[in-house]
């Protein structure tokens, strides 16, 4: 197995403040790949600074030893590198499906010569559509279908952004605390799926401070602390781990 | 009814429906995409002019000398010509200015698009040799006027000929909105940064919806200058701009119809104010002061923009959902 | 060619006096709202009118100005209330084009009551200085030192006045400022206060410096104080000041030297510059 992903010594300050800071690390390919830390150790920013949302001050991002570093979000995107949000970002008005059709990727519909001339690309559009429907069961959204995004509960809308996101034949997705807010029934789900997914040859990088839940469902955990890496490794070594211990204060969660 | 409301009317409902193109154009910009454009007025203006100069007998024609033309620019062109280069005129200034301030957030954006229509507004003031200045062109050709259109029926004629340009680009804006590039747009205006990580360029989305919607207004620019022959840089301010937005909003931003509607029910109310004047006690107020009546006019506007954005945000015609079944080949 | 480049930042210096105390205002209630409020400018004419007013009725000049410009800002709070406190939590679209309604309903009541047409403005006639070959009209120093002792009191409100402190708190920080106690609802009825007779005192001196008054001339200038207040960075008082100085003074060497019709738009020029640069403008703005 290769590093899908290679984190190289990225670091990116706010106003005097490091909020990464020579951050290194690796995502194999097909792991689920936890990324825990105290609050504000730079995890949400570090999934930015991957994703383009944010440029890096310093350091570079390889996906499939390729580099990513200043490519447009959604260049990145594109090209197999997904994420959700912490909070939910779907788009409120349009419908459940909408949101889906949103990402279908390379839909000449979208091309604005060709966009008034339905015969060009109808024919995309119902595939695109039955994808989205297939989706929607798989993830059990089916009966919200024609209902506005902005209607659903918060674990309603990590299942559609997780939905949405599936539509674009990710390689990586990167999950920013999936299971925040959301209630036991919907986690079970998520989790479910997640595994699902992942055997499908989709490759994970959570987020995630529900400790339990990471350390189960992770093949391989990293650990940041104060924008940089504290340590890596299998879930059982980091949770000996003495530094990172020490991080949690006397790590009763773990 | 006596007579002479017929051609009232005839009028009123052109202007309507060139209200309701630059309406439609606008909807393109904030219905569709969440683009606070305060600078509407700018790609009209572009648009009048470039379809006057482009009609506009050439200086020293026998035509010109006929007209008593004054004009140092006009080139002949016939009226659907005019009006193609209305459009690109539109298009292009719309492309020019959404360059630069497109990557802008709201407050931003739109106070760019109004300082640059200012500057544009002022370009067009003070450059004379272009557009006659202070005195303005009242020569504009008007199509078929005299010649194949008797002037008595002109407004009719006028009428026919406006609504059916605008049937056609409504069509065409409805295609456009219904598309998969229409939800593109949709989705900027909802979230852009999910719409970025989600895959779709969205500064060149947004560009895109700028520039078509600069050429509808310059299409209407077209429109309007040639139903009144005449084309004059005091035409084009910012209350136009507004007025715009009004009809948008009271129609309902988001629905193409909507908006047209809108641009109708704004008229109405114009006209209404027509009547205050009528009212006793009023009437020695409006005698005594020329601008009481426009004033009024415009005071009811600021009232109603305040009015429907805060008691009636989403207008006559909501945006109607989109549902699954209808991509399926089932019905809505 | 020295002379006329002397006179010209002279009637730099003024015309900056103007947009400073103007741009001063404007800042300072976005601090409190933070929305860019298109209905300041009539603000302005307002408080020209008003004073136009009073000085027919027989007051003197200054008294008559004092008295408009806290008439203005009793009417800015009162237009505040009732129509930009209930949309505080709506969002930018609905501020801003709410107060583009709110300009047109208060610029054209002026014009139902006084007409288009401009009027004179009741200055009492000076003679100019004269400095070898410089000419400084009196008019224009009144000005000056008029804008300067509003920029000096506004200074000493904001850096040794309790109230003064908790408006620069609120206006940096909203959220720290009401946990540290300060009602957000008192200082935002102050600071409308502050700004808005601020506003009505910049009003005047406009009329001073165009001699007449028209129902168009706060709404006219609407942009010139936008290009200050962005350039000097929004929300920050002193950078306002400063956006002042460059903008007043690329006004008229700009007239001067470039193009003479242009006037104004040289404004709207460095308000699109700064917009597509420099967003944050010399000081850094404001969230």
């Amino acid at each position: 197995m290769s590093a899908i992903l290679h984190v190289h010594h990225l670091s990116k300050h706010f106003g005097g403040v490091a909020a990464v800071d020579d951050c290194t690390f690796d995502v194999q390919e097909g792991t689920i790949t936890g990324l825990i830390g105290p609050n504000g150790a730079g995890k949400t920013t570090t999934f930015n600074l991957i994703t383009g949302v944010l440029k890096p001050d310093q350091g570079e991002i390889y996906f499939r030893d390729r580099l990513i570093t200043g490519l447009s979000p959604d260049r990145i995107a594109r090209l197999g590198l997904v994420r959700t949000f912490q909070i939910p970002r779907v788009f409120a008005r349009m419908t459940v499906w909408e949101n889906l059709m949103y990402a279908a990727p390379h839909h000449p519909g979208e091309r604005v010569w060709k966009a008034p001339f339905k015969p060009l690309w109808i024919a995309h559009e119902k595939g695109y559509a039955e994808k989205a429907h297939a989706i929607l069961e798989f993830l059990g959204l089916a009966h919200l279908t024609d209902e506005y995004a902005g209607t659903l509960s918060g674990g309603q809308r990590k299942l559609l952004e997780l939905g949405r996101v599936l539509m674009m034949d990710p390689q990586v997705i990167l999950l920013d605390e999936p299971m925040a807010g959301v209630n036991p029934t919907l986690r079970r789900t998520i989790i479910e799926r997640i595994h699902e997914l992942n055997e499908q040859g989709i490759t994970f990088l959570i987020v995630e401070h529900d400790m339990e839940m990471i350390m189960s469902v992770s093949d391989e955990i990293v650990v940041m602390h104060y924008g940089h890496v504290l340590a890596a490794g299998k879930p059982e070594e980091v949770r000996r781990n003495p530094l990172v211990l020490e991080a949690y204060l006397g790590g009763a969660v773990i | 009814m006596s007579i002479e409301w017929l051609p009232f009317l005839a009028s009123l409902s052109t202007l309507a429906l060139i209200y309701g193109l630059l309406a439609l154009g606008l909807n393109l910009h904030y219905g569709y995409t969440g683009l606070l454009n305060f600078g509407h007025v700018a790609f009209f203006a572009a648009g009048a002019f470039a379809s006057a100069l482009a009609t506009l007998p050439p200086p020293g024609s026998p035509e010109y000398i006929a007209i008593g033309g004054k004009y140092t620019i006009g080139l002949g062109l016939p009226f659907l010509v005019g009006m193609g280069m209305a459009a690109l005129a539109g298009g292009l200034l719309a492309f020019l200015i959404g360059l630069t301030s497109i990557r802008l957030t709201s407050h931003y954006l739109a106070i760019a698009t109004f300082a640059m229509a200012e500057i544009f507004q002022a370009f067009l003031s003070n450059e004379e040799w272009l557009t006659r200045g202070v005195y303005g062109i009242n020569v504009v050709p008007q199509p078929l006027k005299g010649t194949l259109v008797p002037v008595e029926q002109y407004t009719y004629f006028y009428l026919i000929l406006t609504a059916a340009v605008v049937a056609v680009l409504l069509i065409f804006a409805q295609l456009l909105t219904e598309s998969p590039f229409g939800r593109v747009l949709r989705g900027i205006r909802e979230d852009e940064l999910a719409a970025r990580t989600l895959g779709k360029d969205t500064p060149r989305a947004k560009l895109i919806a700028f520039v078509l919607g600069g050429a509808l207004a310059g299409i209407a620019g077209s429109l309007w200058t040639h139903s009144i022959g005449a084309v004059h840089v005091g035409q084009f301010v910012p209350i136009v701009t507004f007025q715009v937005w009004l009809a948008m909003l009271i129609g309902g931003a988001g629905n193409n119809v909507g908006v047209i509607l809108g641009a109708f029910v704004l008229m109405l109310i114009r006209e209404g104010t027509r009547f205050v004047s009528n009212i006793p006690g009023l009437d020695r107020f409006a005698a005594s002061n020329p601008t009481f009546v426009p004033s009024l006019r415009f005071v009811l506007i600021g009232l109603l923009i305040v009015i429907v954005v805060r008691f009636f945000p989403n207008g006559l015609l909501p945006e109607r959902r989109r549902r699954a079944s209808r991509s399926r080949g089932g019905r809505p | 060619m020295l002379t006329e480049l002397l006179q010209t930042l002279i009637f730099g210096l003024a015309t900056a006096g103007v947009i400073a105390v103007g741009a001063v205002g404007l800042t300072l209630s976005y601090g409190v709202t933070r929305f860019v409020n298109f209905s300041y400018g009539e603000l302005l004419t307002v408080g020209a009118y008003a004073t136009f007013v009073l000085v027919h009725s027989g007051l003197p000049l200054a008294p008559a100005a004092a008295l408009s410009a806290v008439l203005v800002g009793l009417l800015g709070v009162l237009v505040a209330r009732v129509f930009y406190d209930p949309l505080r939590e709506w969002g930018a679209f609905p501020l801003l084009i709410t107060s583009i309604g709110v300009a047109f309903i208060i610029q054209n009541l002026l014009r139902m009551g006084f007409g288009s047409d401009p009027k004179r403005f009741p200055l009492p006639p000076m003679r100019p200085w004269h400095f070898g070959p410089l000419y400084i009209p009196k008019a224009q120093a009144i000005i000056l030192v008029v804008a300067l002792g509003t920029m000096l009191l506004i200074h000493l409100l904001l850096t040794y006045t309790l109230l003064g402190k908790m408006m620069r708190a609120a206006s940096d920080n909203p959220v720290l400022a009401r946990v540290s106690g300060i009602n957000p609802q008192n200082i935002s009825r102050v600071t409308w206060f502050v700004s808005s007779t601020i506003a009505g005192l910049a009003g005047v001196l406009l009329a001073i410096t165009q001699v007449a008054i028209q129902p168009a001339m706060g709404w006219s200038f609407l942009l010139v104080i936008f290009a200050a207040t962005l350039l000097g960075g929004i929300g920050r008082p002193y950078g306002a000041m400063l956006g002042a100085l460059f903008v007043g003074l690329g006004i008229e060497l700009g007239t001067a030297y470039i193009a003479a019709n242009y006037t104004y738009a040289f404004a709207f020029i460095i308000l699109v510059a700064v917009l597509v640069f420099r967003p944050q403008g010399i000081m850094g703005g404001i969230e």
